[in-house]
C-alpha cells in the first residue's frame, strides 16, 4: 500500500481513529491526509463527530430508581425472590409479637389475680 | 469495581440478599440508565427498560457463571431489552424522542464560541445517533460512547471482532451522513 485513493483512505478512518492501524499503513494515510484537502478536510469532521460522542454528558438515572427496581423484584416474584432474613439482618418482628403476646397473657392473669373472686386458681 | 469484590457481591446476589441487589442497582444504575436511553432515546421508556435490565438479573443470576465481567453480561442483558422494546415500539405510535443534550461534561478551556459549536455538535450527534438502524446504533453506544473494548463488544453482542469492526465503520461512516444531513 503505497499509495492512496479517496475510497481507500476514506476505509482506513475508523481503524485510523481507533489506531489500530500498523505503522506502515499510518505512515501512508498520513502522507495521503497530508495532500489530500478532500480526504483531510472529510477526516476532521470524522474526528470531530465522534470526539462529540464521545463527550456526550452521562445521563442519570432518575433518584428514585433504586427503590423502583426493589418494588418492581418485589411485584414481579410476589414477594418470593428474596430470601427470608435472618435474625439480626432484619427488625424480628415475631420475636416482638410473641413478647406483646405474652406481656398481654401476663397483664390478664395479673387482673384476674386481684380479683379472686371471678377466677378460681387452685 | 475490584475482581473480588465482583466476585462477593455475585455470591451475595446468587444467594437472594435484597442488600447486595441494592448495592448492585446502586452501583449500575446510571450506566445502565444511559446506555438504554441512548438506544431508545426516550427518558420513560429507558426508565422502564432499565429497571427490567436489573429484574432480569436477578431472574437469571443463578445462571451467571462469571465467564465475563458482571458488567459485560449486564450489557449484554441491557442491549437485549433495547432491542426487544425497539421492536415492539416500532409496532407502535412512534414514541417521541426526549434526550436533550443540555449540557457538557467538557472540558470548558475553548472559548465560547467554540464551546457552543461543541454543543451544537453534540446535539446533532445526539439526534443522528437516534436515526441509525439499531445494530449501527448499537456498536456506535457501545464503542463510541461507552467506550468499551473490541473484547468486551463481541462478547455482548455475540460477533466477531472483524465482523464488529467492519460493521461499526458502516455505522460511523452512516452517522457522518447523519449528521451533515443535518448541518454538523
Amino acid at each position: 500500500m503505497s499509495t492512496l485513493d479517496h475510497t481507500q483512505a476514506s476505509e482506513l478512518f475508523s481503524a485510523y481513529w481507533d489506531e489500530e492501524l500498523s505503522s506502515e499503513q499510518t505512515a501512508v494515510l498520513e502522507e495521503h491526509l497530508g495532500s489530500c484537502l478532500s480526504c483531510r478536510q472529510e477526516y476532521q469532521e470524522f474526528e470531530q463527530m465522534l470526539g462529540a460522542a464521545a463527550t456526550l454528558p452521562q445521563e442519570l438515572a432518575p433518584p428514585n430508581f433504586v427503590a423502583g427496581a426493589v418494588k418492581r423484584v418485589h411485584r414481579r416474584s410476589r414477594g418470593r425472590f428474596f430470601r427470608v432474613r435472618r435474625l439480626g439482618e432484619r427488625i424480628p418482628y415475631e420475636l416482638f409479637s410473641l413478647l406483646m403476646l405474652g406481656l398481654i397473657l401476663a397483664v390478664y392473669l395479673m387482673l384476674q389475680l386481684n380479683q379472686p373472686g371471678r377466677l378460681n386458681l387452685p | 469495581m475490584t475482581a473480588l469484590r465482583e466476585r462477593r457481591l455475585l455470591r451475595r446476589l446468587q444467594r437472594h440478599d435484597e442488600n447486595a441487589f441494592q448495592e448492585f442497582v446502586r452501583l449500575y444504575q446510571h450506566q445502565v440508565f444511559n446506555l438504554v436511553l441512548r438506544m431508545l432515546g426516550n427518558r420513560a421508556e429507558a426508565e422502564d427498560v432499565a429497571q427490567d435490565v436489573f429484574v432480569t438479573v436477578f431472574k437469571s443470576i443463578e445462571s451467571f457463571r462469571g465467564e465475563s465481567k458482571i458488567s459485560t453480561w449486564l450489557y449484554r442483558i441491557a442491549m437485549n431489552q433495547c432491542q426487544n422494546r425497539i421492536k415492539y415500539l416500532s409496532r407502535r405510535p412512534t414514541v417521541r424522542s426526549d434526550v436533550l443534550v443540555e449540557s457538557s461534561t467538557a472540558p470548558q478551556a475553548a472559548g465560547p464560541e467554540a464551546q457552543l459549536r461543541g454543543r451544537q455538535l453534540e446535539g446533532l450527534v445526539q439526534e443522528a445517533i437516534a436515526e441509525l438502524d439499531e445494530e449501527h446504533r448499537m456498536l456506535i453506544v457501545l464503542r463510541d460512547i461507552e467506550e468499551l473494548a473490541y473484547q468486551e463488544i463481541c462478547s455482548i453482542t455475540g460477533l466477531p471482532e472483524g465482523t464488529v469492526k467492519s460493521r461499526l465503520h458502516r455505522a460511523r461512516l452512516a452517522l457522518r451522513e447523519h449528521v451533515k444531513k443535518r448541518g454538523g
